[in-house]
């Protein structure tokens, strides 16, 4: 009799630790929360620069992408600027995001006639549903690249 | 010998029930923390929170992130030019910020971090002290102050952008 309880303990014991085990190996189980993306309608003098004044969104996966110059083409900002955004595609496509998926451009652009307009015209031809992430353009002082853009870029799981 | 061993195996029994019930209570303040949000605002040292008005870091936990656009305003909100005047601009910007955070249902306070843009370096003391009264709780974004050659829009001597954080508590 002793030696059944005794067997009955042993098992019980091996139950408990058993169920103790995958409690402490797994993260407690959490609502993942609910993502979503919204684009704040801009004045006519945001929408003709290509911008919303805010993106606002809630949970997903957050990209922060380094700044990425302009390569090839020297001296031609258009496809300089082009070519930014081709290769922030590459890196967004790596992360299971793609330029829509951009909700923050900073915009780093040497001062020239005619470089703003451009890079507002390829934006317009990058989201033409005018979902434009919320941007800033300065000029700054460049010895090679005419253009640089640091963005950020939140996907839903 | 038995009766010791089974009292050994009871002992054993009840200590791992009593280790595996705290660990399995200990779940659901985790589970609070996910559903809260928050945003914590680390001390800086005296000359970052009071001579240059921002801190070091600002930390989040979930909440609403608004990803605001630059803001820069050579006008005022009734029509009003700006032009060539430093300190009405930068009080226009800050004021636009809080009108279109006040539209994603928060308002200029829930600024995490920033980046300032100004056009000349000589304009960074008086950016810093008009910044410093928008926060007089001392909670400040975090910021980066760069001079730049110019701006997109001829007249603009100030632009500001920023990420805000609207979480349940600011602490």
């Amino acid at each position: 009799m002793k030696l059944v309880l005794a067997g009955l303990m042993i098992v019980s014991g091996l139950a408990a630790g058993l169920s103790v085990a995958p409690g402490s190996a797994s993260p407690p189980p959490q609502a993942t929360p609910a993502f979503s993306v919204q684009y704040l309608e801009g004045t006519q003098q945001q929408r003709d620069r290509a911008t919303s004044p805010a993106v606002i969104t809630e949970g997903g996966r957050i990209i922060w992408l380094a700044g990425q110059s302009g390569g090839g083409s020297p001296g031609n900002f258009a496809g300089q600027a082009k070519s930014v955004f081709d290769r922030m595609q590459v890196t967004l496509n790596q992360s299971g995001a793609s330029l829509q998926n951009l909700v923050s451009l900073k915009v780093f652009i040497k001062s020239d006639p005619g470089n703003s307009a451009a890079l507002v015209k390829l934006l317009q031809e990058i989201f033409p549903d005018g979902k434009y992430p919320a941007s800033s353009v300065v000029t700054v002082a460049y010895a090679g690249s005419l253009i640089e853009i640091q963005g950020v870029a939140v996907v839903g799981d | 010998m038995k009766r010791f061993l089974a009292a050994l195996v009871t002992v054993s029994t009840v200590a791992i029930w009593l280790l595996a019930v705290p660990q399995g209570r200990s779940m659901p303040p985790q589970q609070a923390a996910a559903s809260g949000s928050s945003v914590q605002y680390v001390q800086g040292t005296a000359r970052q929170q009071n001579d240059r008005a921002y801190s070091p870091a600002v930390i989040s936990n979930g909440g609403k992130i608004v990803w605001l656009a630059g803001h820069s305003a050579l006008v005022d909100s009734s029509g009003k030019s700006l032009a060539g005047d430093f300190d009405a601009q930068a009080k226009e910007v800050f004021a636009q910020i809080d009108r279109t955070l006040k539209r994603a249902g928060g308002s200029l306070q829930n600024v995490v971090t920033w980046t300032v843009y100004i056009n000349d370096s000589r304009y960074g003391d008086r950016l810093v002290s008009i910044r410093k009264a928008m926060f007089p709780d001392g909670k400040f974004p975090g910021s980066a102050l760069i001079t730049v050659s110019n701006f997109d829009t001829p007249g603009v001597l100030v632009e500001i952008q920023g990420i805000a954080v609207i979480a349940d508590r600011r602490m």
